[in-house]
C-alpha cells in the first residue's frame, strides 16, 4: 500500500525541508522580519533588557527558520546601531568611554563593538532557534 | 529520534549562546557585563544624553514639602529658591547627585576604605590606611552626637533624601553616570555618615601631616641640634603674621629639650613613611594652601570693604567645588560647596562674606607605645598595662577575596605601624567636630560677633576664616583645635605612656584673630599667623606653614595701596611675582660681579638684570631663577644630606627642594644676613660662603639649562620648564586638561604647586565687593562631572586668563541669556 502522500510530506524532517531547494522568500517579507526584530530588540533595550535581542531572534528562527541567521544578524546590528543615530556627540561619547576603559581614544571601536554585539546576540539567538526547531521537528 | 548531527548542532548553538549571554551578563576578566554596558539605550551610551544641559521642566519628587524653583545660569551655577529649609537642603542634595554623583561616591569610598571594592587591589593601601586612620569611626561618632532637634541634623537628613531621590530616579531611568556602568556597580543610598566622611576627607587633605615622622628621621640622620637649627620651630626670616598681638597670656609649652631617636623609633618612622609614600596623591597634606585677604573701606575706591579668597587644592576634573545660591526662610547664601556636603564652605550672604585658608598648625601627634612580651596585646599607659582596643575591618576587593585589616586603638588613637615599635597617632581630625552646625550658623550670621560665635564650635581642620561685611568691618579668626601636650618637643614622636598626652586646646578666646585692624588689611597665605611673642606652641616651620613669600607679596601690594577696586583684587589673585626672587636676585647679581663668567653666563646675567621677578610663561629669567634656587638649595644642603644619610628614598618629604619651607627660609636668611653660616661649609670642614655657593650654583644652572633647553638663551622660557595639569578623577588622560605651559611657581600668589607639572593651585577664585554686594568667582573646571557636558571644563579658559564670572543675584540671573528654569514639585501621594 502506498503511503498517503501527505504522511510522506509530514515525515520529511525540518532539517531536510530546510535543505530542499529554497523557494524565493519575498523581499518584502524579509524586510518586515528584519524591521520587526529590530524594533523589538530596540524596545527591549530601552527597558535594559539587552537579552531581548537574543530572545526575539530565537523565537523568530523557531517560527521562520529560512535565512533566520542573516535576518537576526542584520536586525541585531540595526537594533543596537540605529538608536545610536539619535545619540548626540556619538563619537565623542564613544571616545570618552574607550579612553576611560584604556583601549585607546578612537570612539569607532566602541561604536563597532556595540553594533557587532547586537549582531552576535541576534546570530546566537537565531542559531539556537534553528537548532531547537530541528530537534523538535524530529 | 534526533540525529547526532542535530544534537551536535544544538549543543554548539547552546554553547555559543551560553558564552555570549554569559559575557553579556557577567563580563569576562576586567570587562564589565557587555550586554548592559553596550546597550545603546541604557548602557554607557547614556553618557551623551546625560551630558545635555537642563531644559525647562517640572519634576515631581517624593520627599519635598513644597514646590522649589531652580534656575541654572549659563555656566551651570544653580540658584535654588525653596519655601522651607528642608526643601532647600533636599534640592542641594538632588542637584549635587544630578551633576556629581560619581565624584561623591568616590569621595565617600575613599574615606570609608571601600575603593578596592570597585577598582580592585590597586586601592588596597589607601583603604587599609583609611580604616586604620578611622574617618568612618569619627563620622559615626559625629552622627551619633548630632541631636535631632538641631538644624545640622535636619539639613543633613534632607540633603540625604535629595541625593537618594536622584539616585532612585537615575536607577529607574537607567541613567546612572557612565562610570557606574563601566565599573559595574550601583551606588548605595547616601547616608548622613557618608556626608560626614566627605567632611573628613577634606579635613584629612588639609590637616593630616606626617611631620613628626619626618622629624624623627631627620634627628636620626642629621642629629637633634642640626635638625632644630635647619627645621626650627620659629622661622628665621622676617614674616608678616596677620595677628601681631597683643596676645592673651597663658602658660607656655616648654620646649628645647635635647632628644634622640632610637633605632626602633627610626625603624617605625621609616616604615610608616614608606607606607605613606604609597598612598594616592591628596590623602596627606602636602602643599601650603590658599590665600585670602580683606581691605577696609579707607583703602578702597568705593569706601566699602573688598574681600578675596582663593583656596589652593588639588586641581582635578571635575573640580572639588560646586557653585550654588540658596534661598529659604532664614537662609540666603551664595558660594561653593563640595559635592557630598549640604552647605557652602566659601561665599557670602546678604551681610557678610568669608573665605578659608589652612592654618597649618600641628594637628597630628605621634606616640611611641611601650609594649612588652610579657603583656601581649597591651601597652603601658598611666602606669597600667592597658589592652589595645581592636577593630577588625573587612575590605572587599574587586575580583579577589576580601582582606582583613585589624586596627589597634591606643589611648591616643590608632596604631599606624608596629614595625620596629608601635606608633599611635593622635590627629585632631579624629575628634568629632560639629563643622556642619558651625557652617549653618555661619551662613546665617550678619555681623562679626555672630561669625565669631558660629566658629566657636569649629574644631577641625583649623582654618583662617577671613571676614568682611556690608557695614564696613573686616576681620579674621583662625578657628579650630590647637592641641597642647604636657611634654616637650611635640614635633617628635612622643612617649605614649601618658606623660605626653594632649591636655587641651588653646582656648578659643586666645586663638589668632583680628577685627578691624588699624592697617586696614587682613591677609593669610598659610604664613605663621602670629609673631614670636604668641604664648602658645602651634607648630614648627616643617608643619606646613608656608615660607611666607605669598603673604609677603600680598602685604607688599596692599600695605601702601589706596583706591583699591575689584580689578586690583583680580590682579593680585593672578599675580605671578616671586617675592623671594625680589630679595635674592640682587644678591646673586652682586655675587656674580666678581666671578669669571662665560659668554652664556654673561648673557643670562644680563637677562636677570632686566627682570622684574615675574614668573611669566615667556620669561627666560624665571627659568633661570627657579633652576638657580633649586640648585642653590641642593649645593648648600646636599652635601650634609649625603654625609648624614638622610633617607629620602623612604620619605620623599625629606628631599631638598623649594617645597621645603624651612630650608627656603634658612637659606634666604643666611644669604641676606649670615653669608658665612657654617651650613655653607662642606661636611669635611672645607669653608664656604654664600657668595661662593651662589657662584657655583649659577654656573651649574646655566649648564643645566643649556643641556635641557638648548644653547639659545632667548628660548629658555619658563613655559618650557613649567606647566599645569588638571587630571581627571577617572585617571583617563584625555579627560584631563593639560599639561599646558604656565606661569607662577610654588609661592607666587597665583600659586602653582608642584614642579615641573603643577597639579595644585587656586581651585576657586572669589572676590566680594561690599560697595554693591556683587561677587565674582571662577574655578578651573565646570559644574558637571560628565566629560561631554558643556559644563565639564567651561570655566577653565576664564580661570586661565584671569577672568571672573559674576555670581548673580536671583533676580539678575532670571534675566540673563541662557538661564534655564526647573520646578521641583512634591509628588502627589
Amino acid at each position: 500500500m502506498n503511503p498517503n502522500p501527505s504522511v510522506l510530506a509530514r515525515s520529511v524532517t525540518a532539517h531536510e525541508r530546510d535543505r530542499m531547494p529554497k523557494k524565493r522568500v519575498p523581499t518584502m517579507l524579509l524586510f518586515l522580519r528584519i524591521a520587526l526584530i529590530t524594533v523589538l530588540a530596540a524596545v527591549a533595550n530601552t527597558y535594559g533588557a539587552w537579552y531581548g535581542t537574543w530572545i526575539v531572534a530565537l523565537l523568530s528562527a523557531l517560527v521562520l527558520p529560512k535565512r533566520a541567521v542573516a535576518v537576526a544578524a542584520l536586525a541585531g546590528a540595526f537594533g543596537w546601531g540605529l538608536p545610536l543615530l539619535v545619540t548626540p556627540n556619538l563619537l565623542r561619547a564613544a571616545g570618552v568611554v574607550v579612553d576611560v576603559m584604556g583601549i585607546g581614544t578612537s570612539g569607532t571601536v566602541l561604536l563597532a563593538l556595540t553594533i557587532v554585539w547586537g549582531a552576535v546576540l541576534g546570530v546566537c539567538g537565531a542559531w539556537a532557534g534553528i537548532a531547537l526547531r530541528r530537534l523538535w521537528a524530529r | 529520534m534526533p540525529t547526532m548531527r542535530s544534537t551536535v548542532n544544538l549543543a554548539a548553538a547552546g554553547l555559543f549562546s551560553v558564552t555570549v549571554l554569559a559575557v553579556s551578563a557577567f563580563g569576562v576578566g576586567p570587562l564589565p557585563p557587555v550586554g548592559s554596558l553596550l546597550n545603546p539605550s541604557t548602557g554607557v551610551w547614556t553618557i551623551a544624553s546625560a551630558a545635555q544641559t537642563p531644559k525647562p521642566e517640572t519634576l515631581s519628587l517624593t520627599g519635598l514639602e513644597d514646590p522649589v524653583k531652580i534656575l541654572f545660569a549659563k555656566d551651570g551655577s544653580a540658584y535654588i529658591k525653596a519655601s522651607t529649609a528642608h526643601d532647600l537642603f533636599f534640592s542641594i542634595g538632588y542637584l549635587e547627585a544630578k551633576f556629581r554623583l560619581f565624584q561623591m561616591d568616590l569621595m565617600r569610598r575613599q574615606g570609608e576604605g571601600l575603593l578596592s571594592q570597585v577598582v580592585g587591589p590597586a586601592a588596597l593601601s589607601s583603604d587599609a590606611f583609611e580604616d586604620t586612620l578611622g574617618l568612618s569611626r569619627t563620622a559615626v561618632n559625629e552622627w551619633l552626637q548630632m541631636r535631632p532637634d538641631t538644624s545640622a541634623y535636619n539639613a543633613l537628613t534632607a540633603f540625604c533624601a535629595g541625593v537618594n531621590a536622584r539616585i532612585s530616579r537615575d536607577e529607574t531611568t537607567h541613567s546612572l553616570p557612565y562610570m557606574f556602568k563601566l565599573l559595574n556597580y550601583q551606588p548605595a543610598p547616601w547616608t548622613p555618615v557618608d556626608t560626614l566622611v566627605v567632611q573628613g576627607d577634606l579635613t584629612q587633605t588639609l590637616d593630616l601631616s606626617s611631620a613628626p615622622i619626618d622629624y624623627a628621621l631627620l634627628v636620626r640622620s642629621l642629629g637633634y641640634k642640626r635638625t632644630m637649627d635647619w627645621f626650627p620651630v620659629l622661622p628665621k626670616d622676617v614674616q608678616h603674621p596677620y595677628d601681631q598681638g597683643p596676645y592673651a597670656t597663658g602658660p607656655l609649652t616648654p620646649i628645647s629639650v635635647t632628644q634622640t631617636v632610637t633605632s626602633q623609633e627610626a625603624e617605625a618612622a621609616n616604615s610608616l613613611a614608606h607606607e605613606i609614600e604609597q598612598l594616592p596623591t591628596g590623602i596627606m597634606h602636602k602643599f601650603s594652601d590658599s590665600n585670602n585677604w580683606a581691605v577696609a573701606g579707607f583703602r578702597t575706591a568705593s569706601g566699602k570693604p573688598l574681600m578675596a579668597g582663593d583656596p589652593h587644592l588639588n586641581q582635578t576634573l571635575p573640580s572639588v567645588w560646586y557653585q550654588i545660591t540658596g534661598q529659604a526662610p532664614g537662609y540666603d547664601f551664595s558660594g561653593v560647596t563640595v559635592p557630598g556636603l549640604p552647605i557652602i564652605l566659601i561665599g557670602h550672604n546678604q551681610n557678610i562674606s568669608w573665605s578659608l585658608t589652612d592654618v597649618q598648625n600641628q594637628s597630628t601627634l605621634f606616640y611611641k607605645e611601650t609594649t612588652s612580651a610579657r603583656h601581649p596585646g597591651r601597652y603601658l599607659h598611666d602606669g597600667q598595662w592597658v589592652p589595645y582596643q581592636t577593630i577588625t575591618y573587612r575590605i572587599p576587593v574587586k575580583g579577589q577575596a576580601d582582606r582583613v585589616v585589624p586596627v589597634q586603638l591606643a589611648a591616643q588613637g590608632p596604631v599606624m605601624t608596629s614595625n620596629g615599635m608601635s606608633l599611635a597617632m593622635d590627629w585632631m581630625g579624629n575628634v568629632p567636630s560639629p563643622d556642619l552646625q558651625s557652617l549653618l550658623d555661619l551662613v546665617k550670621a550678619s555681623n562679626f560677633s555672630q561669625f565669631q560665635a558660629a566658629l566657636s564650635h569649629w574644631y577641625a581642620p583649623t582654618q583662617n576664616f577671613i571676614y568682611a561685611d556690608r557695614s564696613g568691618h573686616i576681620g579674621m579668626i583662625s578657628a579650630g583645635y590647637y592641641p597642647i601636650v604636657k611634654a616637650a618637643d611635640p614635633w617628635l614622636p612622643l612617649p605614649g605612656t601618658g606623660v605626653a598626652d594632649v591636655v587641651g586646646s588653646i582656648p578659643y578666646s586666645a586663638v589668632p584673630s583680628v577685627y578691624d585692624p588699624g592697617s586696614g588689611i587682613v591677609f593669610s597665605a598659610n604664613q605663621r599667623e602670629v609673631g614670636p611673642g604668641y604664648p602658645y606652641y602651634i607648630g614648627t616651620t616643617d608643619d606646613g606653614f608656608s615660607n611666607g613669600y605669598r603673604a609677603d607679596e600680598i602685604y607688599r601690594t596692599l600695605s601702601h595701596a589706596h583706591g583699591l577696586t575689584v580689578t586690583d583684587m583680580e590682579h593680585l589673585q593672578n599675580d605671578t611675582r616671586d617675592d623671594l626672587a625680589g630679595r635674592i636676585v640682587p644678591v646673586l647679581l652682586h655675587a656674580l660681579d666678581t666671578a669669571p663668567l662665560t659668554k652664556e653666563e654673561r648673557t643670562v646675567m644680563a637677562s636677570l638684570r632686566q627682570w622684574h621677578d615675574h614668573m611669566r610663561v615667556n620669561s627666560v629669567s624665571a627659568s633661570v631663577w627657579w633652576t638657580f634656587w633649586t640648585q642653590y638649595l641642593q649645593d648648600t644642603f646636599g652635601p650634609w644630606w649625603t654625609a648624614d644619610h638622610v633617607d629620602v628614598a623612604a620619605d620623599s618629604d625629606l628631599a631638598i627642594s623649594p617645597n621645603q619651607p624651612s630650608l627656603d627660609e634658612d637659606l634666604e636668611y643666611w644669604t641676606l644676613y649670615d653669608p658665612a653660616n657654617s651650613a655653607f661649609d662642606q661636611p669635611n670642614g672645607t669653608k664656604r660662603t654664600s657668595t661662593q655657593v651662589m657662584q657655583t650654583a649659577f654656573g651649574q644652572t646655566v649648564n643645566q639649562l643649556q643641556k635641557q633647553l638648548g644653547s639659545s638663551v632667548a628660548t629658555w622660557t619658563w613655559g618650557r620648564l613649567h606647566s599645569r595639569e588638571f587630571p581627571s578623577l577617572t585617571q583617563a588622560p584625555a579627560l584631563g586638561y593639560g599639561p599646558r605651559a604656565s606661569g607662577g611657581d610654588e609661592w607666587t600668589v597665583d600659586a602653582a604647586d608642584g614642579y615641573p607639572i603643577s597639579e595644585a593651585g587656586p581651585s576657586w577664585r572669589f572676590i566680594m565687593n561690599w560697595a554693591n554686594g556683587k561677587s565674582y568667582g571662577v574655578y578651573p573646571g565646570g559644574q558637571s562631572e560628565n566629560p561631554l557636558s558643556p559644563w565639564y571644563a567651561d570655566q577653565i579658559n576664564a580661570w586661565w586668563n584671569g577672568l571672573y564670572i559674576p555670581m548673580w543675584s536671583r533676580s539678575e540671573v532670571r534675566t540673563q541669556p541662557g538661564t534655564v528654569a526647573w520646578r521641583l514639585d512634591p509628588e502627589e501621594k
